[in-house]
């Protein structure tokens, strides 16, 4: 096949495609022109640098809280101390009072 | 100030010119991508979007690579996002459509209208775009669209290789595949 029958094979095929583009009916149109419109209004309205800047700082103090809230030390127990001393007792010695029941079952 | 705010007006002026020159073809481009209007539509304007937005500052010969770019790339998009909801709709039993580039032609769109009192010339023309659209409809989407970037949209080989995002070499090798196709499909007499 040659190079000069591939073009005007090619060429045809363009002005056929030509043709078809001509025929895209007026709804179409008006939704293209809609959408170059809507893009234009888009490019024209100021740009927001203070957004991303905005966005980082939200993303900052959020990770700072929670950064905060995790380094927090645990709630003093000091509110009741006999009760929390009891309970850390039995918790310590959890062995001695299993040992203890089974003990007491067994006898 | 006044030179810029007037610089400003006649980028955007040069913008909708640059757009409302390219925007049928590109909607076309689309149509025989997808093989649907909305989508089309939808494509095309967020193409044009996202080249205002983000594109509208580069010199002027940058537009059209830039644009198809963008446009090819959401296509491609497209075809990715239509393929996982084929292959769901196929596991699901119902999928007819599970090929990528086999997406259903509304026949409504392709056929030609015989009742209108057109001349045999109109008639074959017609003709000629019904099985050029289904030609080209057939050839895979890298092919369709080196073919008609390169041959339609005038881009030289960088440039298309530029929008569709490979090799000038994968641009040369696609579209040649192109148009032995077509030539297959078309036949040597046609239109």
């Amino acid at each position: 096949m040659s190079t000069d029958t591939n073009k005007a094979f090619v060429e045809k095929i363009r002005q056929q495609l030509e043709q078809h583009a001509g025929t895209v009916d007026d709804a179409t149109t008006a939704r293209l022109a809609a959408a170059r419109k809507g893009a234009l209004a888009r490019q024209a309205r100021p740009a927001r640098h203070w957004l991303p800047l905005t966005g980082l700082a939200a993303a900052a103090a959020v990770l700072l809280a929670v950064l905060l809230v995790h380094q927090t030390p645990a709630p003093d127990r000091g509110w009741d101390p006999l009760l929390a001393q009891d309970d850390i007792d039995l918790i310590e010695e959890l062995d001695f009072y299993a040992w203890l029941e089974a003990t007491q079952s067994n006898s | 100030m006044h030179r810029l705010k007037e610089s400003t007006l006649e980028r955007a002026h040069a913008l909708d010119r640059f757009l409302a020159g390219i925007e049928r073809r590109a909607f076309r481009m689309a149509e025989f991508a997808t093989g649907n209007r909305d989508d089309a539509l939808d494509l095309v304007q967020e193409a044009m979007m996202k080249l205002a937005t983000s594109y509208g500052h580069r010199s002027e010969q940058e537009w059209a690579p830039l644009f198809h770019r963008i446009l090819h790339s959401r296509i491609n998009d497209w075809h990715r996002r239509s393929r996982v909801r084929n292959r769901f709709r196929a596991w699901l039993g119902g999928g007819k459509h599970a090929d990528e580039g086999d997406a259903p032609v509304d026949p409504m769109q392709t056929a030609v209208d015989r009742r209108q009192p057109d001349s045999v010339r109109q008639l074959q023309q017609a003709d000629a775009m019904t099985t050029l659209h289904a030609g080209l409809r057939s050839l895979p989407l890298r092919q369709q669209q080196a073919f008609l970037l390169r041959s339609w949209e005038g881009l030289d080989v960088a440039d298309t290789a530029l929008a569709m995002g490979c090799s000038e070499g994968s641009v040369k090798t696609h579209y040649s595949r192109a148009v032995h196709r077509l030539r297959d499909l078309l036949g040597e007499h046609w239109p």
